[in-house]
């Protein structure tokens, strides 16, 4: 399998997640000075660096069917998410998630939140960065081992995911402000088609399908799984002339 | 055991999300794809098609219990969400609503269409399918129950809405009948003020106002 869809996953997901976590330290740091939520930051990259050390050699001790089924269901499922809020915003049935707006909330809340004395320790800034950078680093890790595992390239799929956060993090510093450009829900979607396609094919090979044209059929899967979803967005977009 | 609980809950809402029918029905898909491949049928079309149907159908749920963003501002009819609020206090609507709902959707079509090609196509009994025959004859019956209940939902709200339109039409009666009133004083009062000018302009002592003009 060629590694290309493999970079492009983990670089997408990792970029549409780290844009996330950006737009949290961004606001603690503006607020209220930058040392503690970097350190929050930091802490929280500690976690997940030494969650994926630890998971990534353990999952790839599996056999392969049993690691495809397990890999493929949990990828399906993780992917399915993505792609039914990216169909539902995209589709206009939910709100989309605007980076300028959430910026000005962190910062408000930040600027309400009491500040320690000086010298003192800042657990405000530091607690929301590690928990922000945490929890949207979880998915990247999550992605990143059940790729990484699958394809037994943990560390190519690691290093897609270091470089979206590289990028995202000199863009950050070059633009001075929150990624609100970044065209969130698309790469939300193409990263669920991705997920769900990658699902559906591992799962499928764990428990024993012939895919027709083996590897060959994958990119076919992309593209059903894509036809579908746009066709589905098309379907559920409200007419308007339905109230008028 | 609570700090357990919320680390369960945690890791299910992270893999699973927070629609728990597209999971379960993706599990199924693998499921029962893997029971076909068992049985010797390379089934590598049912796991794309179901999934394709499985967000279509959690989609169109989503759109359907939630409207629109472009159209939200629009404020429900204030005495039909009063009367969904009342009929939803009964648990026994509340079933109802929700059988007669899944029952006129497109989910159930699909699901049936699946039911009937898994039941035939796997050879789950031979032709002329005497089994599947009673189940749907039984499920025909209740059906047909629940179009009742449907149309007695139907007409109810009918009802409300006819009731508040007969309410709205008396108060502007009433409306009318004051503003026609006041028109008719006001008219009163213009005749005695046209009379009042015409007999001073005449060198004549005007008379008294004879007219009651309060009401």
């Amino acid at each position: 399998m060629s590694p290309g869809y493999l970079i492009l996953a983990t670089f997408l997901a990792c970029a549409v997640e780290a844009v996330e976590a950006l737009t949290i330290v961004l606001a603690v740091g503006t607020t209220r000075g930058w040392r503690w939520p970097l350190y929050g930051a930091g802490a929280a990259a500690i976690v997940l660096g030494a969650v994926t050390a630890i998971l990534g050699p353990a999952l790839t001790s599996i056999p392969i069917d049993s690691l495809r089924i397990v890999v493929g269901t949990l990828l399906l499922l993780f992917g399915l998410q993505w792609l039914y809020k990216a169909i539902l915003r995209t589709a206009g049935l939910k709100a989309r998630r605007d980076e300028a707006s959430a910026y000005t909330r962190e910062v408000d809340d930040a600027e309400r939140a009491d500040r320690p004395p000086a010298g003192r320790p800042d657990w405000y800034s530091f607690t929301l960065s590690f928990k922000g950078v945490l929890l949207e680093g979880l998915e990247v890790v999550f992605i990143v081992l059940t790729f990484g595992a699958g394809t037994h390239r943990l560390g190519l799929a690691a290093a897609a995911a270091a470089a979206a956060v590289v990028l995202v993090v000199v863009v950050g510093l070059v633009v001075r402000g929150p990624l609100a450009r970044v065209p969130e829900n698309g790469l939300k979607f193409a990263v669920g088609v991705l997920l769900s396609s990658f699902g559906i094919f591992w799962a499928g090979e764990g428990i024993g399908v012939d895919w027709p044209g083996g590897d060959a059929s994958l990119p076919a899967l992309i593209a059903f799984l894509l036809a579908g979803s746009a066709a589905i967005v098309v379907a559920a977009r409200p007419r308007r002339e339905t109230i008028a | 055991m609570s700090y357990l609980r919320r680390f369960g809950r945690f890791w299910w809402s992270f893999v699973v999300g927070d629609n728990v029918p597209l999971a379960m029905g993706a599990g199924v898909a693998i499921g029962l794809t893997a029971v076909l491949v068992h049985k010797g049928v390379n089934a590598w079309w049912l796991m794309p098609a179901a999934i394709v149907a499985l967000l279509a159908m959690a989609v169109f749920a989503a759109g359907r219990n939630h409207p629109p963003i472009a159209f939200r501002r629009l404020e429900p009819n204030p005495v039909l969400a009063e009367h969904a609020r009342r009929r939803a206090d009964d648990v026994q609507n509340r079933i109802a609503d929700r059988i007669t709902d899944f029952a006129g959707s497109m989910q159930f079509v699909y699901l049936h269409v699946l039911w009937f090609g898994l039941w035939i196509g796997l050879g789950a009994e031979r032709y002329p399918y005497g089994l599947l025959t009673m189940i749907v004859s039984l499920e025909a019956i209740f059906l047909s129950t629940f179009v009742m209940i449907s149309q007695n939902r139907a007409d109810a709200k009918r009802q409300v809405l006819a009731d508040q339109q007969w309410q709205t039409v008396q108060d502007e009666d009433s409306q009318n009948r004051e503003l026609l009133d006041l028109s008719n004083q006001i008219l009163a009062l213009t005749k005695e003020v046209h009379a009042y000018a015409a007999a001073a302009r005449n060198g004549h002592q005007p008379a008294a106002t004879t007219t009651e003009t309060g009401s």
